[in-house]
């Protein structure tokens, strides 16, 4: 397909960029989560378990899914005892335990510091009613995954398709938990989609 | 439900709408409330006026460019796993919808909000064949399940209904017990769409942007019921205006950018969704079968003309945000699933002028609309040219106001005529004086202005009169 | 400097005060003012209706009025707009295509010509009191004229200029919409009048006549006791010539 002649326009920058110079991608994103409400909880990797131990309230493996794959031996054990996993072989099922499920946990592919978002590539079957369907949706943000804002993530998707490359069947941005202001312009916060994000960020 | 919402004269509407003191004042706290985020988020990005050129730049070129666009999106989706549907109009459309949805043997379908699948009728169309079509967005629900009111908004489509009314329709139609608490009302309706999103056969969504270089269609939202309706049912359709495209990725970054700010004064949405293609084979979850319904339904006939930048519209809504007109005459007003000023140049180009020639009058041309434009659309330019188009080449203007405007353009070129009419206005309209400086109570045209204000009386003396008097200027033919 | 006035055909009619106060003020500000008296009216009342060819007799007659002024200054922020559209309305017309882009590029509205050509900004005059500015919609977004009006407001000595609430909102004059829609323009001025009342002023100031007559309209019928004056009155008013 032939490209076509474009103007050439000046792209705009954002505040986030200045913001960057003076104070770290980790605490830009962390006070943009703060905003839209999502839970924030910063842990380092050797204290992750105990954080997520915490987080899920003693609930029981068949109300937690995990979609997580090559985890660290420590996490992946951790996964093993205390959740059920995403197992494509078990097809709907999957579904039906998510819609049964308190949490969801993810890791997330990449963390927009601009707007406190996650980005979730769901590929390798990673499932993607498992940040959907539970009442709560924990994210796993490794620190070095965050990046400015959308320019970034958009940038590199352009460059997969620039390679000839696929992009998954399915990305999600969650920007903190669902909601809506539909009646009388109220802001209802937990709609259809998880009433609650928890970001877990680790560093 | 197609375009038109309801029928009979704007002024019948219009009037009653006016009236509707609860929807006024809902409408001119939206507009407060979000216009304030707006302003909020658009100072926190900086360089707003950047953001908008580089806007403009990006759907003018696709709406310059539209058949090669589309022709790169559809083989990309193609290439993904998808199946491209053209449809000519309305009826093309739901009828290869309700082919696609038979095939399956499909009852149960649960929808996203779409504007484009409203103003196809397609609800209608597919409740005919015997499904079951369930709104799923909490606004459209809501007005579906009262009897399926008409929105009046294309952001926030439930604006004028009142909680306590939503509780009422709740109780009568689902069962629901508690209060007109907006937490409460909410949570039944995730409690009674969870079931049905579990059911569903079918999920249908329009399409914020398709993304020419490969094939992915983009969903804004907030509830999370769009990444549901793609994610559980085994078949999805969704239906596509044919201008709603973005060349790459690159650009998708600016319309998002610009999207969630103009509208509701977000950086970003809960959710942004790009689904390219059906699932993978492997995958568990998304649909087994994507449909993409590209609608052309008029929008081809508004390239290489005038209007043709009302295309690159983005549906965000702020030009209904700021216009003063619909901060009081409401949505419902306009009869047009499409309200506010956008509507006004929209509905006409596809529904024709017969039943809207008034819209494009329902404006003073302050220019708001055109002002808070992500995309940068001359929207009061375009209401002028459909008023010019009114009167030249539809001619659908009142013969009276014809007359008057030729004998405007004549008095208004021949001083004697100005001179000679002017000194007689002043003469007759001194009988209409109340009291010698105004006028309360005009004939014909000026009872429109004296309803509700004083009209000055024309002054015997004139200015230019003082002015051949005065000394020191140069007064001269 | 040789000034050629565009009155307006509405100050000419319904508001001579403020045309008076326009030339006076000129000539203390040291101007000669030039006063074409075939001069009527710019052709918007039919234009904004769609009356493109009903329009043009009264714009070419004013072109053929104006296109040997030097300087064209209007104390009405949407006739000088109006002009300015010439440019564009006429650009195909071979025979008034070049007269229409000088006559638009030589056209001011009154507070735009003296601060940008007269290059003043402090105009030595009273007015005590408290007064809102109401900034027109023609003048501001399509014109671009925001910040002259209220430059020279805030140097007038004993003057206290008051925020108003919804400002930007359209006062709902729009010309012929006043009467062709006056159940919609009645409920907008009816908005921008209790914005003024709320802030409790002596005077409602403006700059462009139709948009004063409009909320004058209305402050007069709610019998509420603010002057309604065009800014030209105010900046003339007490000025030592």
């Amino acid at each position: 397909m032939t490209k076509l002649e474009r103007k050439k326009i000046a792209l705009p920058i954002s505040s986030v960029y200045n913001d960057i110079e003076t104070h770290s991608l980790k605490q830009v994103f962390i006070e943009s989560a703060k905003l839209i409400r999502a839970e924030i909880v910063e842990t380092t990797p050797s204290h992750l378990i105990d954080t997520l131990n915490t987080l899920i309230e003693g609930i029981y493996a068949n109300e937690i899914l995990s979609s997580i794959q090559d985890a660290p031996e420590q996490l992946e054990n951790w996964l093993e005892q205390h959740t059920t996993r995403w197992n494509p072989a078990l097809g709907n099922q999957n579904i039906l335990t998510a819609e049964q499920a308190k949490f969801g946990i993810t890791y997330c592919d990449q963390a927009l510091a601009e707007s406190g978002t996650v980005v979730l590539l769901n590929e390798n079957n990673k499932g993607r009613s498992v940040s959907l369907l539970p009442e709560i949706h924990i994210v796993l943000i490794p620190v070095g995954t965050i990046v400015p804002r959308l320019r970034e993530s958009m940038r590199q998707l352009h460059q997969r398709i620039k390679e000839g490359k696929e992009v998954p069947s399915c990305i999600n941005y969650i920007t903190g938990p669902s909601n809506s202001a539909d009646i009388e312009s109220y802001l209802v916060v937990g709609v259809h989609g998880p009433l609650r994000t928890i970001y877990v960020i680790i560093d | 439900m197609s375009i038109k919402i309801k029928a009979g004269p704007f002024k019948k509407r219009m009037t009653a709408e006016l009236k509707n003191d609860f929807m006024r004042k809902a409408v001119s706290s939206a507009q407060d409330g979000l216009g304030a985020r707006r302003n909020l988020a658009t100072d926190q990005l900086g360089e707003w006026e950047k953001w908008r050129e580089a806007g403009q730049e990006i759907r003018q070129h696709t709406v310059n460019n539209l058949a090669h666009y589309l022709e790169q999106f559809s083989e990309q989706v193609t290439k993904s796993g998808g199946i491209v549907y053209f449809a000519k109009d309305d009826l093309e459309a739901t009828r290869y919808i309700k082919e696609v949805v038979q095939k399956k043997n499909a009852k149960k379908i649960v929808k996203a909000k779409s504007m484009v699948t409203e103003e196809i009728g397609l609800n209608a169309a597919l409740e005919s064949i015997g499904c079951e079509v369930v709104e799923t967005d909490l606004g459209e629900f809501i007005l579906q399940v009262d009897d399926h009111d008409p929105p009046s908004h294309i952001v926030v489509p439930a604006l004028h209904k009142k909680k306590e009314q939503i509780r009422d329709v709740f109780v009568e139609k689902l069962g629901y017990t508690k209060s007109a608490d907006p937490d409460e009302l909410a949570k039944h309706a995730r409690y009674t769409l969870r079931t049905k999103f579990l059911e569903a056969d079918v999920g249908i969504t329009g399409c914020n942007f398709g993304v020419a270089e490969s094939g992915t269609i983009c969903l804004v939202t907030n509830e999370g019921n769009a990444r549901l309706v793609t994610t559980i049912p085994k078949t999805q359709i969704t239906v596509m205006g044919m201008e709603r495209l973005v060349p790459t990725f690159e650009d998708l970054d600016v319309m998002i950018s610009l999207l969630t700010r103009a509208a509701v004064g977000q950086r970003i949405t809960s959710y942004v969704t790009l689904l390219t293609g059906p699932k993978k084979q492997q995958e568990v979850d998304g649909p087994e079968e994507l449909h993409v319904v590209i609608v052309d339904n008029g929008r081809s006939k508004i390239l290489g003309t005038d209007f043709q930048e009302i295309l690159q519209c983005i549906r965000c809504g702020a030009c209904l945000n700021v216009c003063p007109v619909y901060r009081h005459i409401g949505g419902h007003a306009y009869g047009s699933i499409y309200p506010g000023p956008v509507g006004a140049v929209l509905t006409p180009l596809l529904d024709g002028y017969e039943d809207h020639k008034d819209l494009p009058y329902a404006s003073t041309l302050c220019g708001a609309c055109t002002d808070v434009c992500p995309v940068k659309i001359p929207l009061h330019g375009l209401l002028l040219k459909h008023r010019q188009a009114i009167v030249e080449t539809e001619g659908k203007a009142p013969i009276s106001e014809r007359l008057m405007m030729k004998a405007f353009g004549f008095g208004a070129s021949t001083n004697s005529v100005y001179t000679g009419g002017s000194k007689m206005a002043a003469v007759s309209l001194k009988m209409l004086l109340k009291n010698k400086q105004m006028i309360s109570n005009g004939p014909g045209l000026l009872k429109e202005w004296t309803n509700s204000r004083d009209f000055p009386t024309p002054k015997q003396s004139r200015f230019r009169d003082w002015m051949k008097d005065h000394e020191g200027a140069n007064s001269h033919d | 400097m040789r000034v050629t006035l565009f009155s307006t055909c509405l100050i000419d009619l319904f508001q001579p005060n403020a045309g008076i106060a326009t030339v006076e003020l000129l000539e203390k500000l040291g101007c000669q003012i030039d006063y074409p008296t075939g001069q009527i009216c710019c052709g918007q009342p039919a234009y904004n209706s769609g009356y493109l060819n009903e329009a043009k007799p009264a714009m070419i007659h004013l072109l053929e009025t104006f296109q040997h002024a030097e300087y064209i200054v209007t104390p009405s922020g949407s006739c000088a707009l109006m002009l300015k559209e010439y440019a564009h309305i006429f650009q195909d017309d071979s025979k008034w295509s070049k007269i229409a882009k000088s006559v638009a590029y030589k056209t001011y509205e009154l507070t735009q010509f003296i601060v940008h050509v007269l290059g003043v900004t402090k105009i030595d005059t009273s007015l005590p009191g408290t007064a809102v500015f109401h900034t027109s919609c023609h003048m501001t977004r399509l014109l671009g004229v925001r910040e002259e009006p209220k430059q020279l407001l805030n140097q007038v000595a004993d003057l206290i200029i008051k925020p108003l609430k919804g400002s930007d909102q359209c006062c709902g004059f729009g010309g012929t919409f006043s009467v062709k829609m006056g159940d919609i323009s009645a409920e907008m001025v009816k908005e921008k009048v209790t914005h003024i009342m709320n802030a409790d002023v002596d005077y409602l100031i403006g700059a462009d006549c139709g948009c004063l007559m409009n909320i004058g309209g209305r402050l007069s019928r709610e019998k509420q006791p603010v002057e309604v004056l065009h800014i030209a009155e105010v900046l003339n008013r007490g000025m030592r010539g």
